[in-house]
C-alpha cells in the first residue's frame, strides 16, 4: 500500500511528466549508450583472446608432455657392487636391467 | 661323489686342454669400474711362476620364495652361504652344478656347468700371478648356452668381474635384476688352499 502511494505521489509531482527530451539530450544519451556498448564489445574481444591464448597454451603444454612420453626412457645402467661381509666373505653382484636365468 | 670326482677328471682335463698361456694379462672390460677391473700388472718379481691353483665353482639358484632353505651346498662353501643370507634378500639357495678347474698362473680356462632350466653355463677366467697368497682373477665371466650340444654358441654373459682371491678364500659372484628380481645366479669361486 505504502509503495502504491509512494509511485503516485512521485507521478505527480515528477517535474519532467508531459515533457519530451531535446534533440541534443536524445543524442548524448544515444552517444552514451553506444559507446558503452563498444567498450563491452572490446572488452569481449580481449576475453576471447585470452582465452584462445590460454587454450593454445594449455595444448601445447598437453603435446609436449604426450611426446615426453612417447620418448624412450633412458635404460637403465648395468651395476656392479664390491662388498665384504662382516664374516669376511666378499661379494660381487651385478645389478642387470636386462638380466634373465 | 662320483659326480664330483668324474667333474674333476674332465675338469682338469679340459682345463690344461684350453688353458692358454698369455703374454701379457688381457685388460678388464671398460664396464667394470671397480677397482678390481683395472688391467692386471704385471707380476713381481716376487710372485711365483708356474704354479697351479685349483678353483672350486659352485652355481647356486637363489629364490625369494618360498621358506627359508640351503639346499645340497657343499660344506666348504657354508660359511659364504650364512654371510650372504645377512645381505642378500634371498630366502632359498639351491645347489645347481659345481666344477673344478686346475689353472697355472698366467693361463685362463674354462667350464661347463648346469645352470636353471636346462641352460648351460660357461664360467671362464684368468689367473694372473700377485704373491705366494693370492692371485687375481681377471675377465672372470658367466655366459649361457643356447642352441643343441655341438652346436652351441655363448650369450650374453651375466656375470664378467675381475678380482683378487686368497687361498682358502671363497668369493660370491652373483646377478640379478637390477630393481629387486625374484632369481639370482650365483657362483661361488673357491681357491682350494695347497693344492
Amino acid at each position: 500500500m505504502k509503495n502504491d502511494r509512494l509511485s503516485a505521489l512521485l507521478r505527480e509531482h515528477d517535474p519532467a511528466a508531459g515533457r519530451e527530451l531535446a534533440g541534443d539530450d536524445v543524442l548524448r544519451i544515444r552517444t552514451a549508450v553506444l559507446s558503452s556498448t563498444r567498450e563491452r564489445r572490446v572488452s569481449y574481444a580481449v576475453r576471447l583472446s585470452f582465452a584462445t591464448l590460454a587454450l593454445v597454451l594449455f595444448a601445447g603444454a598437453w603435446a609436449a608432455m604426450r611426446t615426453r612420453e612417447a620418448a624412450p626412457a633412458p635404460q637403465p645402467q648395468k651395476r656392479q657392487i664390491h662388498y665384504t661381509t662382516p664374516g669376511g666373505t666378499r661379494i660381487i653382484w651385478s645389478l642387470d636391467p636386462e638380466f634373465q636365468l | 661323489m662320483k659326480k664330483i670326482a668324474f667333474a674333476l677328471l674332465f675338469v682338469t682335463t679340459a682345463a690344461v686342454a684350453q688353458s692358454t698361456p698369455r703374454s701379457a694379462p688381457s685388460p678388464a672390460p671398460a664396464a667394470m669400474a671397480s677397482p678390481a677391473a683395472t688391467p692386471a700388472p704385471a707380476a713381481s718379481p716376487r710372485a711365483p711362476h708356474n704354479v697351479t691353483q685349483l678353483f672350486q665353482v659352485v652355481i647356486l639358484h637363489g629364490t625369494m620364495s618360498g621358506a627359508e632353505a640351503t639346499e645340497n651346498v657343499p660344506k666348504n662353501v657354508d660359511r659364504a652361504i650364512a654371510d650372504v643370507r645377512d645381505f642378500l634378500p634371498f630366502k632359498r639357495y639351491r645347489f645347481i652344478d659345481s666344477g673344478l678347474l686346475r689353472l697355472a698362473t698366467g693361463s685362463s680356462g674354462q667350464l661347463t656347468l648346469d645352470g636353471v632350466s636346462n641352460t648351460q653355463y660357461r664360467v671362464n677366467f684368468g689367473v694372473n700371478p700377485r704373491t705366494q697368497s693370492h692371485v687375481h682373477i681377471s675377465n672372470f665371466t658367466v655366459q649361457p648356452l643356447t642352441g643343441n650340444v655341438g652346436e652351441q654358441s655363448v650369450g650374453k654373459a651375466v656375470i664378467q668381474t675381475s678380482f683378487e682371491i686368497n687361498g682358502g678364500e671363497t668369493v660370491v659372484v652373483g646377478s640379478s635384476r637390477l630393481g629387486g628380481g625374484s632369481d639370482a645366479l650365483i657362483v661361488l669361486l673357491t681357491a682350494l688352499p695347497g693344492r
